[in-house]
């Protein structure tokens, strides 16, 4: 589940509680056709809006709670509710609670009672779903959207991915150009060597903003890639032993722990932050960036780069010259199962999975089959025909193990990369790891 | 009111009186807490409506988790910068407490920071410790030094040290008001008295000065441990535990447990262990002190 | 060895002192620096430089108009005011019982007050939370009042310290001419504790002030924002904008110094109280 961080982690709780949520999977989704050619989203959801603006039942106030709270800033989510204001005339408003440290305050207020009417679930474990939240089976959502069987429990649709994210290379042409190169790298080979280039340029070749962590999830994509999965939790769970130096993660991790070793990275990776890194990226002081492509709205807004120079195509796993790219979740929405005023929420929700330029103004791939993305360097990174991989949901025991043993993806990561010895590193943890499966099997 | 006996009168007051005060108390001291307790015995998720009973299980996990005692060398680096604290702070009131010109406003300064709201000064320290744009390497390189320029947060070896200044900075002159105070009332004829008596400056002050502010170091140093074992708001703020989970402390990965991993009930049995743990300090510093006194 | 200072000594002294302040203000001073630099300047000069002039106000202006600013400070003053005025008769009520008569349960009292105050809040909250909530107070301005009108064993004992002073004997007099023993609490116990209560006054507020988290956790909704949820709101969106997050950063702090600056006299002779006695 990756998401824009805006800023510092201001409470750093909520940095990265979601990643050990689940995937969904989508198998009859057909994704490319979403980020194939970049059409006029509003002709898009002017056609996909069919919802009825004369139910009686949509009245009053309701309470939402985002962890956007950049977009509440800026005012963005202001104008939403004058659009849902004038189609539900009933409406008389829609509060906006910008939560910085949303997974803790909203297990907190789920605790207390006090969960708005409409707010991203903080948790994947799916058989909680009905407890929490009201079924959206009425909404005629379902089989439009994709990574649909994120939200869904025994048939029924509780939660709906806010907009999906492609994993990718991120380049500056800039920079490439400063250094001397024609395009971005095509085989595992040329990265190195575009590398090598641009640290000779004076550029940071790969951005990572390392100290933050999250960032780093998608290297775990490069393990999907390697390993043709479409759920590394579920990975970690099936192999015997889990993590091998030469296994799929091994080598997933392997080239970023040589892009860190021969020093193509940031000079201090232990002081990165995560503005800086967008500026970075966007100015062409770092050449390439190993990220979703929701960053690039961004490195034009925050970054101040100009959007000619950004570039996006798959990120070159090997040498094959074949290329894949996963498809994964953002935040979900839902509607609290006890909230007051459940058919304005209702409402809400599907104004913003339907109507609103959600997907737009965070830089997501709208969930909405029937939408089109607007980023157009998504053009350019379909021209590689990447096999795109769609998240599978991971399985509730993996996802109860790594709960158990505190497992942050990230974080492991991280250690794993500057770790003088991996097969040590990943043998304490594959030890640990056997120990609760097996405590887990009756 | 004035109709009613004395002894009518008290104990309707008490009654009257101590009705909200301890209200209040018992809603957000003590019926907090028991809930801690309680929930400690569950593996509550935090926030789903079961709450299982499981017994001792979450105290057994603690208790087999080793990486998690670990941690409390983290939380040893604070105490090692409140300690620090504790002797600047007295050195600075016995400074203070002889006659000296500008004495209010040096007090005024050292006492400044720990006003401040905290927020900010994670911030600001944020700022001054930036390996790149940051004060204190700049400050370093003017001087020369700039071969020593660091990482400050981002050194898992010296994170800690770095957040421990922080929390010196800003609590220094509270310690020091406080000795400062306790200094002051000290009667100067005492002192006088050991003077006569031929004891020298030293002597006098262990003599007289020491024993007459026991009391108050005993206090100070008793908060400077449980700052250190409840030491938070600082990591939080500004390395959110990293780098590598080197600026963890014990109620950073308190926190983490249960809201980041759901295990409630096992971050609950965390939080009862450091309280059980600030009751220990505080009956062996007690112990200590006397068998010291005597 | 005699009183008069030697000079040596003194210059040590000084000197001493003065490393301190230096070490105080040198965070400070960098902040106040890039606080007046614009973007450009920002970028362009050592953080050391001076900004070409201290009345480029256009930071402040920003910080202010951005992180609304304005409504905050109305929030904060409203909850301030009515949590000082209800701490102040639970304060001194407790105060004046728990200092003025015996009776059982006195020590279990002042036991728990104690032993409540080595709970960190933070791992408490969800309990705390739900009584709000239950109260039907959660995002209301009345959320963090009633969290911090309750009394904590520190103001406790430094209002026992100066209950203490007051001799019993001008308590048996009053009655002798009849009071009660609410005038006795209400004419003589209050008077009394004034220079303490405006001690607590002084430190309460300053407290109220610099807490974030009860109003971020109370009080989500935006028309409820206070300084400092605002400025750190503010500040967590633009991390890498300096010369604004030092601005944020002056912005919050100001208010504190200036109010330290003209109290002191209270805030010391309250500790010194507190600590001593």
């Amino acid at each position: 589940m990756r998401r824009r961080r805006a800023g510092f982690a201001w409470m750093v709780a909520a940095a990265l509680p979601l990643f050990l949520s689940a995937c969904g999977s989508d198998k009859s989704g057909t994704p490319e056709s979403n980020v194939s050619s970049a059409g006029s989203s509003d002709s898009a959801s002017a056609l996909a809006s069919a919802s009825n603006s004369s139910e009686p039942d949509i009245k009053g106030e309701i309470t939402w709670a985002t962890h956007r709270t950049d977009l509440v800033d800026n005012g963005t989510f202001d104008r939403y509710v004058a659009e849902f204001k004038t189609k539900y005339p009933g409406i008389t408003d829609v509060k906006i609670e910008g939560l910085k440290d949303y997974s803790q305050t909203i297990k907190v207020r789920m605790a207390g009672n006090e969960a708005p009417d409409v707010f991203s679930p903080p948790d994947e474990i799916k058989e909680n779903y009905p407890a929490l939240y009201a079924s959206l089976d009425d909404l005629g959502l379902q089989g439009n959207l994709l990574l649909e069987s994120n939200g869904t429990y025994e048939g029924h649709l509780y939660a709906v991915v806010s907009g999906a994210t492609t994993n990718g290379l991120v380049y500056n042409k800039k920079a490439f150009a400063a250094a001397g190169l024609s395009g971005p790298p095509k085989t595992l080979d040329e990265l190195f060597a575009a590398a090598e280039k641009l640290k000779a340029a004076g550029i940071v070749a790969m951005a990572t903003d390392f100290k933050d962590a999250w960032p780093l999830t998608y290297w775990y994509d490069v393990e999907q890639f390697l390993a043709n999965s479409s759920q590394f939790h579920n990975d970690v769970y099936n192999n015997d032993p889990p993590f091998t130096v030469d296994g799929p993660f091994g080598q997933a991790f392997g080239i970023l722990k040589r892009l860190i070793d021969g020093k193509f990275v940031e000079p201090d990776i232990y002081s990165t932050d995560w503005e800086g890194s967008i500026k970075d990226i966007a100015t062409g002081k770092a050449g390439m960036y190993m990220i979703g492509q929701w960053l690039l709205p961004q490195m034009a807004d925050t970054g101040g780069g100009d959007p000619a120079d950004f570039g996006f195509v798959p990120f070159p796993y090997d040498n094959s010259g074949s290329y894949k790219a996963v498809l994964s979740p953002d935040y979900s929405f839902a509607v609290n199962a006890k909230s007051k005023n459940i058919p304005a929420a209702k409402a809400w929700l599907k104004y913003l999975i339907e109507d609103s330029t959600y997907a737009e103004d965070t830089g997501m791939i709208p969930i909405l089959k029937s939408k089109k993305t607007g980023i157009p360097q998504l053009i350019e990174f379909m021209t590689w025909n990447p096999t795109m991989i769609t998240s599978e949901p991971a399985l509730p025991n993996a996802l109860k193990i790594e709960q158990k043993l505190q497992w942050d993806p990230s974080k492991f990561l991280q250690e794993a990369v500057v770790s003088k010895n991996l097969e040590a590193y990943f043998a304490s943890f594959n030890q640990k790891y056997a120990a609760e499966k097996k405590a887990l099997q009756p | 009111m004035r109709h009613f006996s004395y002894k009518t009168q008290k104990q309707v007051m008490i009654v009257l009186f101590l009705l909200l005060p301890v209200t209040l108390l018992a809603a957000f001291g003590i019926y907090p807490a028991v809930q801690l307790v309680r929930l400690s015995f569950t593996s509550w998720n935090g926030y789903l409506p079961g709450k299982p009973w499981v017994g001792l299980d979450n105290y057994r996990e603690v208790f087999q988790s080793p990486e998690l005692f670990r941690i409390f060398g983290h939380n040893a680096v604070y105490l090692l910068w409140g300690i620090v604290q504790n002797a600047v702070g007295l050195a600075f009131a016995i400074l203070l407490n002889a006659r000296l010109r500008g004495r209010n406003l040096y007090r005024v300064i050292l006492f400044l920071p720990f006003i401040l709201n905290g927020t900010a000064v994670a911030f600001m320290f944020k700022y001054m410790y930036h390996s790149q744009v940051g004060s204190l390497n700049a400050l370093l390189s003017t001087i020369g030094f700039g071969h020593v320029a660091v990482s400050w947060l981002g050194n898992p070896d010296l994170v800690n040290h770095a957040l421990g200044f922080a929390g010196f900075w800003r609590n220094m002159g509270f310690n020091m008001v406080i000795y400062l105070a306790a200094l002051q009332s000290i009667p100067s004829d005492i002192l006088e008295a050991a003077r006569i008596d031929g004891a020298n400056r030293q002597q006098a002050f262990v003599r007289v000065t020491l024993p007459g502010i026991v009391k108050i170091v005993e206090l100070n140093l008793f908060l400077t441990v449980i700052g250190a074992l409840e030491a938070f708001e600082l990591p939080f703020l500004l390395t959110g535990g990293g780098p590598l989970g080197a600026s963890e402390t014990f109620v950073t990965k308190t926190m983490s447990t249960a809201f980041k991993f759901s295990d409630f009930g096992l971050a609950s049995a965390m939080s009862v262990i450091l309280l059980l743990l600030v009751a220990a300090v505080l009956v062996m510093q007690r112990l200590l002190m006397r068998r010291w006194s005597h | 060895m005699n009183g008069r200072s030697n000079p040596v000594r003194s210059l040590i002294t000084h000197g001493l002192l003065w490393l301190a302040a230096f070490m105080i203000f040198f965070p400070l001073y960098s902040i106040v620096l890039s606080a007046f630099k614009g973007k450009a300047e920002f970028a362009h000069s050592n953080i050391f430089e001076w900004p070409h002039s201290f009345l480029q106000w256009d930071n402040f202006e920003y910080v202010l108009h951005n992180g609304k600013l304005f409504h905050a400070f109305g929030n904060t003053i409203a909850i301030t005011l009515m949590s000082l005025v209800g701490n102040l008769f639970v304060s001194t009520m407790a105060a004046y019982i728990l200092g003025r008569f015996r009776f059982r349960g006195k020590i279990t009292i002042l036991g728990a007050f104690t032993a409540v105050s080595f709970i960190p809040s933070i791992t408490t909250q969800v309990a705390t939370f739900t009584i709000i909530q239950k109260l039907g107070l959660f995002n209301t301005l009345f959320a963090p009042v009633l969290l911090y009108i309750g009394t904590d064993i520190i103001q406790l004992y430094v209002y026992l310290q100066f209950i203490r002073t007051v001799p019993e004997e001008l308590d048996e007099s009053a009655m002798l001419e009849g009071a009660s023993l609410f005038g006795i609490y209400r004419a003589i116990i209050l008077p009394l504790l004034a220079p303490a209560i405006a001690t607590m006054v002084i430190i309460k507020s300053i407290n109220i002030y610099n807490d974030m988290y009860i109003p971020y956790l109370y009080m989500p909704s935006k028309e409820l924002g206070v300084v400092s949820t605002s400025l750190m709101r503010f500040v967590a969106d633009r991390t890498t904008e300096w010369q604004y997050m030092s601005a944020a950063v002056l912005l919050i702090m100001a208010p504190v110094i200036v109010g330290f600056l003209a109290a002191q006299r209270y805030v010391f002779a309250g500790i010194v109280a507190g600590a001593v006695k």
